[in-house]
């Protein structure tokens, strides 16, 4: 049995620190497509999870001036994990950039205790200890040693938009503003504010998975689908031209030019009134999340077989039609081409 | 911008150019004959310029395709008739005429300069843009721009004086006056010559005869003709009607996204005790917002520069279609001329016509100064200043390219066309046009592929060849000449390959069938993507 302690309610700058590390979860650990759910300040300030119940556990601390002792003091949280019934894959902290002089060099922006000068290390054991002696009375030095060795230390090097961009590889993601995408990051990070909103403390699950009926977790398929959504959005009347499937999927009707012209214009006309209809929200999160799937399934799936999948699964289109989410699929297909 | 490679042709026969290089390209033969004029027409065609195609040379049943880079990006074109198809990054565009093509280049692919023509400020086309680098083999004319007909000579230098920084004055309130007294002027002049224009009376069967114009071969060939313009004004009319629906379309899809859009606004949601919008949401399910205000802006900011480019589009049309309607008039207007009539009132005739040009040239003038009302501004003396500092910083360059083909020249150029019955031997016309394209391409600092076709035209000798040659591939722009090698000159490597220089051997094409069955296949392949079976019939 698990009992979820020490959740807390964050301040905004705090809530910054813990949208970053939410994303560099999804965007820049090399096994990032294996966590697919981000449990929000449960088991800490973010775990993420695999669909097996895997966990990757991460502590953020945006405290400016941190100093070895301090870390420390606030790797009490993982330590608890690592001390509890659940086994934990990874134990993350996320930190901002530290001074030279506690390393022994500059290795990367994440790095083990064994980066930390050899003086230091012990003032992060010392910090660690001390917490433990003061919330349990005791501290087990030999299990300190062998968390200490699985704990992973991510320095922020860069700005919020940086992590935005790197969740997702759309082709022309590069071109975008940076104001483009610290307005996603507001998204996001309003959305993790809000699923804290919820209270557990006391709460027991037997499974790690079980997290899930507290509906305090966001899917990286979200975030996934919100990216494309913006980058789609942003380009759709744009004078891009209209991608090659749907051309060639349309030239095969025997349109003439000029018809071909007003179809497309059509279909940007469809998808533009889905992006401003709050009323058709649900159809049209769920028609972009289906034509994602299906495109990240089989990459060479037909744009006719996506609209098929949608057709199945949404039950009612109304914005929407035939041709629109055909344009709309050869689109998305096109982006993630890369 | 390097052109890497034209292609042309159709089902039946085809011939694919993949052999250019980013520098200096020689395109040539031992004879006449060989294609190399189709393949630079065709390279001009492909981008949006006017047919310029050797007689006899049937182009509408060919598509023509060119691909070029400019930076990163990659674009392909095909063209055929007036569609264009445009493929570039995996994206395809569709432009359905030369107006809606334009569209496309201005920004996507370079910026065409903006000019004021009729009362009106107008994107540039192709035809005339493309005569700051492009020499062709006809219509050689150093008195004129190549494409004559809408565009004017003055268009042209207007044209350069636009791709600079204007400075321009605001209108003050007295110059005002001044021009709406000027234009009642004219109202009234063209007043009076109405009256007297309406004074004689014309039997409009002879309306015809005056215009009556001798070349005018049989009825039959004048049935077709007409029966031409017909089609093409019909064609062009059905074009803006459709370009017109589409307006309204977007319009209309503005609208109803603004208003969307607002009930969205009002939906925030405040609290009642003390006004703040911090306020928790407390729901199960919170998906994202159907999108953000990065994404509403640019949508409607798109659709908005859309209908603007589509209205550039239909006044284009517009233009086009009174141009065809004033020639079919014109060409009515010469149905059955019989002597008689013709004797006994071209007197009566002559005047109207006189009248008539007058008032036309007078509407003309009045749109103008209404124009400059419109704008609020008219020619500073700075910017007269700075006008003149053009040409003369031009003809400098021309000048100084000129020395270099040789230095005891006795031509000194003053301007960038000459006067009527001012002619140039061969050899100085070719150097005429070899120095102005150089010059403006060095006042204007462009980086479009320099293209004369026949650089040698004119019998140039062998010397100022060289020397051409050497100035050629000593610039960053590519180049593609042509040129016709006499027999006697003709040995296989008479322009020797280096990393500069790129001959290329038409000699071996047979006489007059550049064009070859043996191509198709690979140019089916080429075009496959662009479905243009189906999509350009």
């Amino acid at each position: 049995m698990y009992t979820f302690k020490n959740t807390e309610r964050n301040n905004y700058k705090a809530s910054q620190y813990e949208t970053k590390s939410l994303l560099y979860l999804i965007g820049l650990r090399p096994d990032k497509k294996q966590i697919s759910i981000l449990a929000i300040d449960c088991f800490n300030d973010v775990t993420g999870l695999s669909s097996s119940g895997k966990l990757w556990d991460l502590q953020s601390k945006g405290e400016a001036g941190l100093t070895p002792q301090k870390i420390g003091k606030y790797l009490y949280t993982l330590y608890s994990n690592y001390d509890s019934i659940f086994k934990f894959h990874e134990f993350i902290f996320f930190m901002p950039v530290l001074k030279d002089s506690y390393l022994k060099g500059d290795v990367g922006y994440f790095y083990g205790l064994e980066n930390f000068k050899n003086a230091e290390q012990d003032k992060v054991i010392l910090g660690l200890s001390k917490e433990l002696t003061r919330v349990h009375g005791v501290a087990n030095r030999k299990k300190i040693d062998s968390f200490l060795e699985r704990v992973v230390f991510v320095e922020d090097r860069e700005p919020s938009h940086h992590y935005v961009k790197n969740v997702l590889d759309f082709k022309g993601k590069d071109k975008k503003s940076d104001v483009f995408y610290d307005e996603i990051f507001k998204e996001i990070r309003d959305r993790q504010v809000i699923k804290k909103t919820s209270y557990i403390e006391g709460l027991s699950i037997l499974r790690p998975l079980d997290v899930l009926n507290f509906n305090r977790h966001i899917e990286a398929k979200d975030i996934h689908v919100l990216l494309v959504n913006r980058l789609v959005g942003i380009d759709l009347f744009s004078q891009q031209g209209i991608p090659i499937e749907f051309y060639s999927e349309a030239a095969s009707r025997h349109l003439d030019v000029e018809d071909l012209r007003d179809l497309i214009q059509d279909c940007q006309a469809k998808i533009s009134k889905a992006f401003f209809n709050k009323n058709s929200k649900k159809e049209f999160w769920k028609v972009l999340e289906v034509i994602l799937g299906s495109v990240e399934e089989n990459h060479s799936v037909s744009i006719s077989d996506v609209f098929e999948s949608v057709d199945l699964l949404v039950k009612k289109l109304t914005v929407l039609d035939r041709d629109s989410i055909l344009f709309l699929s050869a689109l998305i297909k096109e982006g993630l081409s890369k | 911008m390097k052109v890497r490679k034209i292609a042309f042709g159709n089902s039946e026969e085809a011939f694919i150019e993949d052999r250019l290089e980013g520098h200096l390209n020689i395109i040539y033969s031992d004879d006449n004959n060989k294609g190399k004029t189709l393949v630079i027409q065709g390279l001009m065609y492909s981008l949006g310029n006017e047919p310029i195609f050797p007689v006899g040379f049937e182009y509408k049943k060919y598509y023509f395709y060119v691909r070029f880079a400019v930076g990163d990006n990659i674009f392909d074109v095909v063209r055929k008739n007036t569609t264009f198809v445009v493929k570039s990054d995996d994206m395809v565009q569709i432009y359905g005429s030369i107006s809606d093509f334009k569209q496309f280049l201005n920004g996507t692919v370079f910026n065409l300069p903006v000019v004021a023509k009729d009362g009106r400020e107008r994107l540039v086309d192709p035809a005339l843009f493309y005569e700051i680098f492009f020499v062709g083999q006809d219509k050689r004319d150093t008195s004129n721009i190549f494409n004559k007909g809408f565009y004017k000579n003055s268009d042209f230098i207007e044209m350069l004086f636009s791709m600079g920084e204007s400075t321009n004055n605001v209108i003050s309130i007295d110059q005002i006056e001044s021009i709406n007294a000027d234009i009642k002027t004219k109202r009234q002049r063209v007043a009076v010559l109405k009256r007297n224009s309406a004074r004689i009376k014309i039997d409009p069967e002879i309306g015809a005869i005056a215009l009556a114009n001798s070349t005018v071969g049989s009825f039959e060939n004048r049935k077709i003709y007409i029966s031409g313009i017909y089609d093409g004004l019909t064609e062009l009319s059905k074009q803006r009607t459709r370009e017109l629906n589409r307006v309204n379309k977007l319009e209309a899809l503005v609208a109803e996204l603004t208003s969307l859009n607002r009930s969205l606004e009002e939906g925030l949601v405040v609290c009642a005790d003390c006004g703040s919008d911090r306020i928790l949401y407390k729901a199960r399910d919170v998906e994202f917002e159907v999108s953000n205000k990065a994404v509403k802006d640019s949508i409607l900011g798109s659709i908005r520069s859309n209908i603007f480019m589509k209205n550039e589009v239909i006044s284009d049309l517009t233009n086009q279609i009174e141009a065809k309607q004033a020639l079919l008039t014109q060409e009515i207007k010469k149905s059955p001329p019989t002597f008689r009539d013709f004797v006994l009132f071209s007197e009566g005739l002559d005047d109207a016509k006189k009248y008539d040009e007058e008032i036309t040239g007078l509407l003309a003038e009045i749109k103008s100064l209404e124009f400059e009302l419109e704008r609020g501004s008219t020619l500073s003396e700075e910017e007269k200043l700075r006008r003149r500092n053009v040409l003369l910083k031009i003809y400098e360059k021309m000048n100084a390219y000129y020395k270099m083909l040789d230095v005891n020249g006795r031509i000194e150029f003053g301007s960038l066309f000459t006067k009527k019955g001012e002619t140039y031997s061969g050899s100085e016309e070719q150097e005429f046009f070899f120095c102005k394209a150089l010059a403006l391409r060095d006042f204007l600092g462009h980086n479009f592929p320099i293209v004369i076709d026949s650089f040698r035209d004119g019998e140039i000798s062998t010397a100022k060849e060289q020397i051409m040659l050497s100035i050629l591939s000593g610039i960053d722009n590519q180049v593609i000449v042509s040129s016709t090698l006499k027999s006697e000159e003709y040995v296989r490597d008479k322009y020797k390959k280096s990393a500069k220089i790129n001959p290329v051997d038409y000699s071996g094409h047979k006489d007059s069938a550049i064009l070859d069955p043996k191509h198709v296949e690979k140019f089916n392949v080429m075009l496959s993507e662009f479905n243009i079976g189906i999509v350009l019939e």
